[in-house]
Formats: structure tokens, C-alpha cells, sequence
């Protein structure tokens, strides 16, 4: 099972929750209901009708940089660890979410008409000033509102929020921006395509379809503008970018995850999670992706015992009150010899306490491999920590 | 204010339980008044309420709206503003009318939305979420398919419709089927009331039900009153289209309210009307009963009760009645209110918007001011006789006859104050304020009502000599003893002439007009058949119908000449109200339409049409502030931009009061783009019968689209039928007011001759009989009436001229012309007849019992 899977399930129907909300100006009160009950509706067969992520295939670009809508789910990450040229560090998330709400649509005459819905997050960790700030919106897929383009270059977008890939395919430019927050950043891949699982093809688990494709940016350099509290910051620093879509399926038994993407300092990445199941154990198909200076890529399998994840400490949110673990020891046997690693988010709170409230943290690395002390920096993402969350698990 | 020692309270509390029935009378005159004030107000608030919430569940909290001509707001602007100018708070409708025709044909706001925008705007809908899936289900339903709709849970249970029924829906000529996706919860009353007339759908349904592909009907902004928010409009007006323009959101309401402000006085002024008879009746109720106890008030004040306390004693009597009959009055207004809802509510429908009352409000305020009112006239009437009261002597010797003589000394007062206030109401009439012109005709009625007694003295003596002559003994006692009672007569018939005049001015009024429709309908409707969708307000046709209906028209056999019309709202810039625009190919008029002024003959306006000029109608002109005069223009906001085209003529017209601005369809064409059509007119051939014709046509429409096929006949009587709907609340007014005074003379008369039931005792000793004093007493009544009717003639001529030529056309801006029938001064002299003979036959009836020993045995 891919990492966002849930996260993406719990969205999405906050997503739907929100536009009833908007139909309801019920915000915040209905809406763990809707989670709730439409995760426990998602586990079931929903999923019928929709195209399933069943083997390997050929990715072609610009074409799988856009939206395959014949799939339920599908996003485009971005995190990125960016810093001022006199040090300042910020921690920046811009997430665009697609869901297909139906398999098929009727034939519509109006161009609003349609059953593609798009989400977005966009946050901002201040971690001099200690501040976090997020973001959140809704659109629908049609009238230009949001959608996503491959011609003639790709650009994914949620009305003025936006991913353009350059016309050269080895580039692409973020913009977001809502009240005191804002970004305008520039980004070149520094590595080729990392494609998870096998050529791209990522099995989630033992199931037939139960499945995704799943490429990522593991280190693209940044450079551009932020803004917070109408101060703009020239920054430079580190991204990474998921591209990932299936028709996905939950576990009944998964509680949420943990999810690194690490970028250390040597040029290497790691990419890593565990989902954490209701009985206190882990789902043995948990894994992650090595990526080493060149690009090559080597499988971690969790079950192999590649990888372990050691919570060193926990924070408390004060707005949802869930408790999340805060910081880690990690150990990734790496070929050249085995990584011992610290995890520890750079400032406490990173909470989006957005429609579905998650843990999405920029974070420092520490650590040495074959007693050579290395660092980094890291990307946290938590979920199902939030005991309304959880409780919904449940049922 | 004034304190009153127990013991005359308990004077004043015997004289009262003594004379029920002249309590009754009182307490009558001030219920019935209290009551016509409260009806109305409450109808009036309820309409406005009502349409208040709708206008607050549309708008929500929207601050300012984006507005487009017939065609609306292009959807890529709303794009634009979302991704080019980032604007958050801004959301898309697309609505209209329909007609749900499993409910009753009721029209319901089709309001198509996006879900995702609208959070910060209408937080008014609620789904019941008592199953979340089968709520994302029903969204992903509402999202997605086509036709589906939210409705409120209460519409839908009072129709007896569940989640996933259907609703079939008019729009014009054409049909829906719509299925109720889900229900809506409202969370509170208000919001409850807003979603009774609506069907909540995405916008892309919305866009396809009402034929409104790649447009929007208009788009809200919530801009914030900050520096920031004055450069963000400048932005956004930097983006607008042509044709399109960004208002301050809820200006079209508070215009509405505007609109409706003349009716709403109309409609209070004549509910004060009642009010104002019913003082006539408390005036002579306290007259009476002072009067009465003279006696008894001289022996009070023999034994020291200062004359203070003599007014005190009647004043707070009154006061007294007068809240018992508040009580009454304000449960009967609660009650009549209910009644006055329905058809205030179709009033307003029919003329202004489509507002529908489901929840009569009794607003506190309203029941406050009608119990205010109802007191504070029943004491202002008994101030006059409570002052009387203390001018009686301590002996208590003054005897009725001392009363009479100063009555007729006051008579010249009475009269030249009559004249002063005439004189003062008549020129009010001159200030162009509509208050002041209801003051002003109070004060004639008023003023007139004053030169009562003296008419009736000179007519009464003048007539003495000829009923003596024709019917005897009684034709000499009756006007004499009507001269005698000259202090409670004149007031009984004063308040009689009040209400006939009334009748007089307002039939007078609503006849003209309706006589003026009647000729503008012949002069300018002169097609053989209409045709028209069926639309859902009676004054506006502005549904959109294809072009290529009026070339099936034109294909049928007998059909000569085809005419096709298009109605639809525009912009003037600067004025918040819409402007109804109306372009013609062909005027139905065939020239004979009539004008108040024109820049030559017919021919001559045609043809400044032809070439980009437009016809104005009156009212619109008089409500507009353009004056009716040559070298006037109207700036219009086109699709081209703002466009000022020169006016040719101005026109009388009685299609709405709003008024309309008329242009030919090919300059139309050039400004708009707006290909549809409203209404057809067609000719049919010689040789051909009408009714075949609109057969060939209805077979031609049949199944496809659904329209209404008229021929002219019917479209006039259907025309007059909203016409007579229009005015059925005057005409129950007026009713009422005739009512009130029915009552008012029964009192007077009733208490006049049981007054005089002594002398009658004496007349019936010394051989009077039965009969004779039967026919004596109804000879009297009916005299009375006369006189009234007398009265009303020129009161009622002169209310009606002011009616027709200063209130209706500084309400409205119609000239109407005057048209006075004999039928309704007829009309008027039966109501006084008839009400006086019918308020003289109980009296009759009780002196008739009287018997002469008892009725003596006193003196």
C-alpha cells in the first residue's frame, strides 16, 4: 500500500465534505462524520468501474506529467527545504490533489459539468519565527476552474495556484498564494525520474489491481520567491515531487503512516514508510526506494528488515489534540554500508489543521554511516494520529 | 394624567354596564379600525418579509454582484477573476424561475451554484446528515448527473416527495425533469423561508435546465470596505467585459422595495380611511353617552367635582372602551391579516416580483402601532365631548334643546373651518410628496364632512315644506327632528358621506383605469393571436423562447404576417433598478398606439426607430426622472458598451408600472447579443378563422414546445383579469371602509332614537301609532342618507380626480383619464340608501315596542 493512499481517501472526502459543507456552512462539525463513514464506503466497492493499476507501462512525458482521470485518485507533491542566503530556513508543501468522483460522466452540455474534483494544500513553516502556516482549496475540474494540461507543456492547476512544467520537461515552476502566505519558485530536476516499485508500477498489496503508478523528483533545485506576512524571502534549497495516481483501496486494519523523504547532504535520498495497523503492528508490504548519487534506486522492504523506525519523543497539538511521534532513529542498509540516522523536525508545530488534519513537517538530519558523520534534511509526513481520525478507522 | 377619585370610576363604570350597546358601538368603531391598520400592516410586512429573506437567501452575504443584459456575465470572467486576479471570495449563480407543475404549478427559483465556491456566501443550506454516505452519494449525484436538485426538507414533505422522486419543471416553452437528489435541513426559520421557493442545483444543471450554457446569471463578490477592497473593484472593473457591470449587491432589492413603497402607502392610507370613520363613530358613541348624563354629571358637579375631573371621567371612559376594542381589533387584524397576505401577496406577484407567503408574521411593532392608534383616536374623538361634559352647569338643567342651540350656533364654525381645511388640503395636493398628498386627502374628507350640519340644515328645512306636502304629518316631523338632533345627526351622516364618497372616488378611480386599459389593449394589441410561453409573473414576459418558434408560426396556413417581440431586463447605468427592455419587429399597435408626446406622426416615430431611436413609456419616464419633452435620451449598457439613444416618443402604456423602454429588434440585434425571442404576435389572413388557425398552431407546437396560443379576446380578458386581481385589496378595503360606516350610522341612529324614547312615548300617548312611528323613525334614517349621498357627489368627484390625476400618476406615472359614470355615484347613493334604511330598522323595530306608560314614567 502506497503512503498517501489513506491520506488521499481521507481528502478527497473531506474534499466532498467541504463542498457539502459548502452546502451545509456546517464547516468543521460535520466533517469527521464524512470522513468517517465515506473511508469505511471507500474500503468497499466504490472502486467499481474505475481503471485499475494492473502492470508495468511505458510513462511518456509530458503526457503522465497530467491527469489520468480514469483513475479515482491522483496527486502531485511537492515539499522542499529552502533557506535565505543569510541562512533563514523555511519549509514549504504544495500539494495538488485529484479525485474522480464517478468512473464515467454522462454526456453534459455545460462546461462546468463534470466528476473530476481537484484539492489543494500549501503551507509554509517559518522555523526562524517558529510559525506554520497552511492553506487549503476546492475546485472542480471543468469550466478551467482546475485541471490539468500536457499540451504544450504540462501544467497542473487549481485556479491561481499552479505546477508548469518547463517546455524542456526538466523543470517546473510552483505558484501559490492566499492571505499572508506565497510562493513563486523556480525548479531543475538534478537527477532523473525516480520510478517506486517496479519501473513505476507500485503494488500496494497481495491484491489483483491493488496498485499505483508512482514516479518522483527525488532532488530538484529551487530557487525563487516566498512570501509570509507580506515579507518576500529570496530562497534556495532542496524539493522533492510525488506524481502518483491508481484506484486505490484501503486496508480495513491501517491506522495511518509514517513517511520520510530524506535528502542528504551527499546527494543521496531515501524514501521510506510504514503504515501502522489497528492491532499495534506494522503492514509488512511497508517499503521504500534508495536513491543513489547517480540516480540508481535500490528497494527497501520493511518485512526484510531494510529499514527500521525508532519514535524518539512525541508533541501534542494544541488545536486537535492528536499526538504525534517527534523524532526518530532510523536505520537503512544502504549498500555501501548501514545509515544511522536522527530524524527532527526543525520546529514543533507543522500540523495542517486543514479539512483533514495531518502532520507534514520539513525536518533535520543527523547522523553517520561507517562512523563518517553525514547530514540532511527530511520531509515527515504523519497521519491517523488525530483521534477524531482514528476513531473513524474504527468503525 | 388626569387621577380619578374611585368614586367617579365607579360612575363612569355604571354609566357604561348601563348602555351596553352603545359601549358595543364603540368598542366596535375602534376595533374595526384597529383592526383594518393591523390587517394591513401585517399583509404589507409579510409580502416584504417575505421577499426580504428571499433576497437575503439569494444575495447572502455577497456585498457586490456581478451583472450582465439579457445575455448575463460571460462564465470566463469568473474564471478571471479566480486565476487572474486570485480573488477567493467569489462565487457563480445561475437562476430563474420555473414552474413545478406536480406542485400546483408553482414557481420556484431554479438557483444553480458551485458547491465549492460557496461557503463564504449562503451558509443557509443544510443537509440532513443523518446518513453521511447516502449524502455523498446524493452530492456526488448533485455533482455529476444531470438534472438533479436539493430541496428543502419542508417543501418536499408538504408535497409528500422523498429523495430520488422527480419534479417536472417549466422554463418557458420547454420541460424538465428534475430529480430531488437530496433534502436540505434548514438550520432556522429564516433560512427555512428562503429555501421555500427554491430548488438548489450545480451550476452545470442550472446552466443546462435554464438555457444558460457558458453564461452566468450574475456572480457575487464579498469585497471588503478597506482601501484594499476599492483597489481590488478597480481591478476587477478593469476586466469587465462590455455589457457587464459590477453592483453594490442587494440594490435591485431595496430598488424593489422602492417599487413597492407607493403601494404599500395606498394600501395604509386606505386602512386609516377606515380608521378615520370609525372615530366618527367613537366621536358620536361619547357624545351620546355625554349627553345622556348630563344629569348625573350637574348633580356631580353640584356635589364639587371640579369640571377637571368631569373630563378626566370621560376621557379615561373612553380610554377604557377604546382598549377593550383595541383587543378585539387587533385579533380580528391578526385574522383579517391572514386573508389580506393572500391577496396582497398576489398583488405584488403579479405587478413586481414573484414572492410567495407561506409564513404570516405578526410583527410585535405593527400590533404596537395599531393598539397606539386605536387609543390614542378614540381618545383624540372623545376630547371634544369630554370638554362638553365639563361646560354642563351644576344645576344639570341643561336639557337637550341648550345643547342643539349651541350646536347650531357652531354651525358657521363648523362650515368656515370645513372650508379653511379644504382650502389648506387643496394645496397640499400641489407639493409632490406622496405623504403629504394622503394628508391632504384626509383633510378633504374631513373638511367636507364639516359642512355636514349646514347642508343638512338648509336641505332639511328647504325639503320640509315639499315632504310635508307629499306624505303629511311625518314628511313635516322628519326633517325637523332630524335638524333638531342636528349634534348627532350631522355626525352619523358625516360619517356615512365619508365612506360613500369613498366608494365614489375609488370606483371612479379604478374604473378609469381599468376603461384606459380596456382602450390601450384594443389600440395596441391589434394582432389576431399571441402567443407567449406561459410565464410566471403577469406583467413580465422575459422567459427566453428560440427564434425558429416564430418561423413554425409563419409556416402555417392562414398566418399573414408574423410578429415577434423580446422583453428583457437591461442596465442603465446609475440606477440600481433594472430597466425592461422590449424589442419589436413589428408593433402590434399597427400605428394606432398613443402617445403623450411624440417628434411627429406615427410615421415619423416608426421610422426614428427604424434608425436607433426608442419609444419610452410614461411611467417609466415620470419614475426615471426624465422628463417628458423633445431631445431627450437613455444611456443603456449594451453588449457594445454603454449606448445613449435618443427617445422619439413617449408613450402611454399600462403593461407594468415599472414602465418599459422599447426599441426594433434589428437595433436590438446590433447592441445585444441575444437571439431569442419573448412573445409572437400573428395576423391571420382573410378568409381564415381565427380559432383555426390557433388550432393549426397548437397542433404545430404540439409536444415540442409548450406555449401559450391566444387569441386577442382572450389575451384582453386575461389581461383585465390580472387587472381586477391587481385592485381586488382596494375593492375589499373600500368594502370594509363601507362596513365601518354601516356600523357607524346603525350607532348614531340606533342611539338617537333610543334617546328620544320619551318623546316617543309622548308621541305614542297622545295617538301616534305603531306604524306612524315606524315609518317616521325609517323616514328619518333614510333622509339621512340622502343627505350623505348629497354630500358625497362632489366629495367623492373631487376624491376621485385627485385619485386619478395627482395620486396615481405621482405613484405610478399613469395619466389616467377621468371617466365618470352615472353607475357610480348610483352605486354610492344605494350604499347610503340602503345602509341607512337597513341602520334605521332596529331602532325602529325597538321604538315600535315602546310602550307609552313606561317610557313616560321617567318624566
Amino acid at each position: 500500500m502506497t503512503r498517501r493512499g489513506i491520506l488521499t481517501a481521507i481528502i478527497v472526502i473531506s474534499a466532498l465534505g467541504a463542498a457539502l459543507i459548502g452546502v451545509s456552512g456546517l464547516r468543521g462539525q460535520a466533517q469527521p462524520e464524512f470522513s468517517a463513514d465515506v473511508v469505511a464506503a471507500l474500503s468497499g466497492g466504490n472502486i467499481e468501474g474505475f481503471a485499475r493499476v494492473t502492470g508495468v507501462k511505458e510513462f511518456s512525458f509530458p503526457r503522465d506529467h497530467g491527469a489520468h482521470p480514469e483513475y479515482q485518485t491522483e496527486w502531485w507533491y511537492n515539499t522542499a527545504n529552502v533557506q535565505t542566503a543569510d541562512g533563514r530556513r523555511f519549509g514549504l508543501k504544495f500539494t495538488i490533489f485529484r479525485r474522480a468522483l464517478t468512473p464515467t460522466m454522462p454526456e453534459r452540455q455545460s462546461e462546468w459539468a463534470t466528476n473530476q474534483v481537484y484539492f489543494a494544500d500549501f503551507a509554509i513553516a517559518d522555523i526562524a519565527a517558529d510559525k506554520f502556516y497552511f492553506k487549503e482549496r476546492f475546485a472542480r475540474g471543468a469550466a478551467g476552474l482546475a485541471g490539468a494540461q500536457t499540451e504544450p507543456f504540462a501544467k497542473i492547476w487549481i485556479e491561481d495556484w499552479s505546477i508548469t512544467f518547463d517546455q524542456d520537461g526538466q523543470g517546473y515552476h510552483l505558484r501559490a498564494a492566499e492571505g499572508e502566505i506565497g510562493m513563486d519558485v523556480r525548479l531543475r530536476m538534478s537527477k532523473p525520474i525516480v520510478f517506486h516499485g517496479d519501473r513505476g508500477f507500485s503494488v500496494k498489496n497481495k491484491g489483483e489491481g491493488n496498485a499505483s503508478y508512482y514516479y518522483s523528483f527525488t532532488r530538484s533545485l529551487l530557487e525563487g520567491t516566498i512570501t509570509v506576512r507580506g515579507e518576500q524571502f529570496k530562497v534556495s534549497g532542496t524539493a522533492w515531487f510525488d506524481h502518483e495516481y491508481s484506484t486505490s483501496v484501503l486496508g480495513e486494519d491501517a491506522l495511518g503512516w509514517d513517511w520520510f523523504s530524506i535528502q542528504l547532504d551527499d546527494n543521496r535520498e531515501i524514501m521510506l514508510y510504514q503504515i501502522r495497523l489497528r492491532d499495534g503492528g506494522v503492514e509488512p508490504t511497508s517499503k521504500g526506494t534508495f536513491v543513489n548519487v547517480d540516480g540508481s534506486t535500490l528497494f527497501l522492504s520493511m518485512a526484510r528488515g531494510d529499514y527500521t523506525i525508532t519514535p524518539l519523543g512525541t508533541w501534542t497539538s494544541p488545536r486537535t489534540g492528536a499526538i504525534y511521534p517527534h523524532g526518530w532513529r532510523l536505520t537503512v542498509k544502504a549498500p555501501d554500508g548501514l545509515l544511522e540516522l536522527e530524524v527532527q523536525p526543525f520546529m514543533r508545530d507543522q500540523e495542517l489543521n486543514t479539512t483533514t488534519a495531518y502532520y507534514e513537517g520539513a525536518a533535520r538530519v543527523t547522523g553517520t554511516q561507517n562512523g563518517v558523520p553525514i547530514s540532511g534534511v527530511a520531509y515527515v509526513e504523519l497521519t491517523g494520529y488525530n483521534t477524531q481520525t482514528r476513531e473513524s478507522y474504527s468503525r | 394624567m388626569l387621577a380619578l377619585p374611585n368614586s367617579l370610576r365607579r360612575v363612569m363604570l355604571r354609566a357604561v354596564l348601563r348602555r351596553p350597546f352603545q359601549a358595543a358601538m364603540f368598542i366596535l368603531g375602534v376595533a374595526l379600525g384597529v383592526a383594518m391598520i393591523v390587517a394591513i400592516d401585517i399583509a404589507n410586512a409579510s409580502a416584504l418579509r417575505a421577499f426580504g429573506i428571499f433576497t437575503e437567501s439569494l444575495v447572502g452575504r455577497a456585498t457586490h454582484q456581478i451583472v450582465g443584459g439579457p445575455s448575463g456575465v460571460p462564465y470566463e470572467l469568473y474564471r478571471q477573476l479566480r486565476l487572474e486576479l486570485g480573488i477567493r471570495e467569489v462565487a457563480p449563480v445561475v437562476t430563474a424561475y420555473a414552474q413545478a407543475l406536480e406542485l400546483d404549478g408553482q414557481p420556484l427559483r431554479i438557483f444553480g451554484i458551485d458547491p465549492f465556491a460557496e461557503a463564504p456566501f449562503r451558509g443557509y443550506l443544510n443537509l440532513g446528515a443523518a446518513n453521511a454516505n447516502a449524502d455523498i452519494n446524493s452530492l456526488t449525484a448533485f455533482l455529476t448527473q444531470p438534472n438533479m436538485v436539493l430541496m428543502a426538507e419542508q417543501l418536499a414533505a408538504q408535497y409528500g416527495l422523498q429523495e430520488g422522486d422527480t419534479l417536472t419543471m417549466r422554463y418557458g416553452p420547454t420541460r424538465h425533469t428534475l430529480t430531488i437528489s437530496g433534502l436540505l435541513r434548514p438550520s432556522d426559520d429564516v433560512t427555512a423561508q428562503g429555501l421555500q421557493d427554491m430548488l438548489i442545483a450545480d451550476i452545470s444543471t442550472a446552466q443546462e435546465v435554464l438555457n444558460m450554457l457558458g453564461r452566468l446569471t450574475n456572480i457575487d463578490l464579498i469585497i471588503p470596505e478597506t482601501a484594499q477592497g476599492e483597489a481590488l473593484l478597480a481591478r476587477i472593473q478593469a476586466i469587465l467585459p462590455a455589457g457587464v457591470t459590477i453592483q453594490v449587491a442587494g440594490a435591485r432589492a431595496s430598488a424593489v422595495g422602492q417599487i413597492t413603497a407607493a403601494f404599500n402607502l395606498s394600501l395604509t392610507a386606505l386602512s386609516l380611511l377606515a380608521l378615520v370613520v370609525g372615530m366618527f363613530l367613537i366621536y358620536n358613541t361619547v357624545t351620546f353617552s355625554v349627553v345622556q348624563r348630563r344629569p348625573i354629571i350637574g348633580t356631580l358637579r353640584a356635589l364639587g367635582v371640579t369640571r377637571r375631573q368631569i373630563f378626566g371621567m370621560v376621557v379615561w371612559e373612553a380610554a377604557l372602551l377604546a382598549v377593550i376594542g383595541v383587543i378585539f381589533g387587533l385579533i380580528a387584524g391578526v385574522l383579517m391579516g391572514r386573508l389580506a397576505v393572500i391577496i396582497v401577496t398576489q398583488t405584488v406577484s403579479s405587478l413586481y416580483f414573484t414572492v410567495t407567503v407561506r409564513n404570516v408574521d405578526i410583527p410585535t411593532f405593527s400590533l404596537l402601532k395599531g393598539a397606539l392608534i386605536g387609543v390614542a383616536a378614540a381618545i383624540f374623538a372623545a376630547l371634544l365631548p369630554a370638554y362638553e361634559a365639563t361646560t354642563t352647569p351644576p344645576s344639570g338643567t341643561l336639557k337637550r334643546s341648550d345643547i342643539e342651540r349651541k350646536v347650531r350656533r357652531a354651525v358657521p364654525v363648523a362650515t368656515l373651518s370645513g372650508v379653511l381645511i379644504v382650502a389648506v388640503s387643496l394645496a397640499m395636493l400641489g407639493v409632490s410628496n406622496l405623504e403629504v398628498n394622503f394628508v391632504a386627502i384626509f383633510g378633504i374628507v374631513i373638511g367636507f364632512s364639516l359642512f355636514t350640519p349646514l347642508v343638512t340644515l338648509v336641505l332639511m328645512s328647504a325639503l320640509r315644506p315639499l315632504s310635508g306636502a307629499l306624505i303629511g304629518v311625518l314628511g313635516l316631523m322628519a326633517p325637523r327632528s332630524i335638524i333638531r338632533s342636528l349634534s348627532r345627526t350631522s355626525v352619523a351622516i358625516a360619517a356615512l358621506m365619508v365612506a360613500v364618497s369613498v366608494i365614489v372616488g375609488i370606483s371612479a378611480m379604478v374604473g378609469s383605469f381599468r376603461n384606459d386599459v380596456q382602450g390601450w389593449l384594443a389600440d395596441t394589441i391589434r394582432a389576431d393571436i399571441l402567443i407567449s410561453p406561459p410565464s410566471i409573473s403577469a406583467v413580465r414576459q422575459d422567459v427566453p423562447v428560440e427564434p425558429r418558434v416564430a418561423d413554425i408560426v409563419r409556416s402555417i396556413e392562414g398566418v399573414a404576417l408574423v410578429g415577434v417581440s423580446r422583453s428583457v431586463d437591461v442596465i442603465r447605468p446609475s440606477d440600481p433598478q433594472p430597466v425592461l427592455l422590449t424589442a419589436i419587429d413589428r408593433d402590434t399597435s399597427m400605428g394606432t398606439r398613443r402617445f403623450v408626446w411624440q417628434i411627429g406622426d406615427y410615421e415619423a416615430v416608426w421610422s426614428a426607430l427604424g434608425e436607433g431611436a426608442v419609444m419610452v413609456s410614461e411611467t417609466f419616464a415620470r419614475q426615471r426622472g426624465i422628463p417628458i419633452a423633445a431631445g431627450q435620451t437613455i444611456t443603456l449598457l449594451t453588449d457594445r458598451g454603454e449606448h445613449t439613444f435618443p427617445i422619439a416618443a413617449f408613450m402611454v402604456d399600462y403593461s407594468g408600472d415599472q414602465g418599459t423602454v422599447m426599441l426594433r429588434r434589428h437595433v436590438y440585434l446590433q447592441y445585444y447579443d441575444d437571439p431569442y425571442i419573448s412573445t409572437i404576435a400573428a395576423w391571420v389572413a382573410p378568409d381564415y378563422q381565427v380559432s383555426d388557425v390557433i388550432s393549426a398552431i397548437r397542433a404545430a407546437f404540439d409536444g415540442k414546445y409548450e406555449l401559450l396560443v391566444q387569441s386577442n379576446r382572450d389575451l384582453r380578458e386575461s389581461v383585465l383579469v390580472i387587472f381586477d386581481q391587481t385592485f381586488a385589496i382596494t375593492t375589499a378595503l373600500n368594502l370594509l371602509a363601507t362596513v365601518v360606516a354601516f356600523i357607524g350610522i346603525l350607532s348614531a341612529l340606533a342611539s338617537l332614537q333610543l334617546e328620544r324614547t320619551r318623546e316617543f312615548g309622548a308621541m305614542r300617548a297622545n295617538g301616534m301609532t305603531r306604524r306612524q312611528l315606524f315609518r317616521l323613525t325609517l323616514l328619518e334614517t333614510s333622509l339621512m342618507g340622502a343627505i350623505a349621498a348629497v354630500i358625497a357627489v362632489p366629495v367623492g368627484t373631487i376624491l376621485a380626480w385627485v385619485l386619478v390625476y395627482i395620486i396615481n400618476l405621482r405613484s405610478f406615472g399613469w395619466t389616467l383619464t377621468l371617466g365618470l359614470r352615472p353607475e357610480f355615484y348610483l352605486q354610492a347613493a344605494l350604499v347610503a340608501l340602503v345602509a341607512s334604511l337597513l341602520a334605521g330598522v332596529y331602532p325602529a323595530w325597538r321604538i315600535g315596542r315602546i310602550q307609552p306608560a313606561r317610557a313616560l314614567r321617567i318624566e
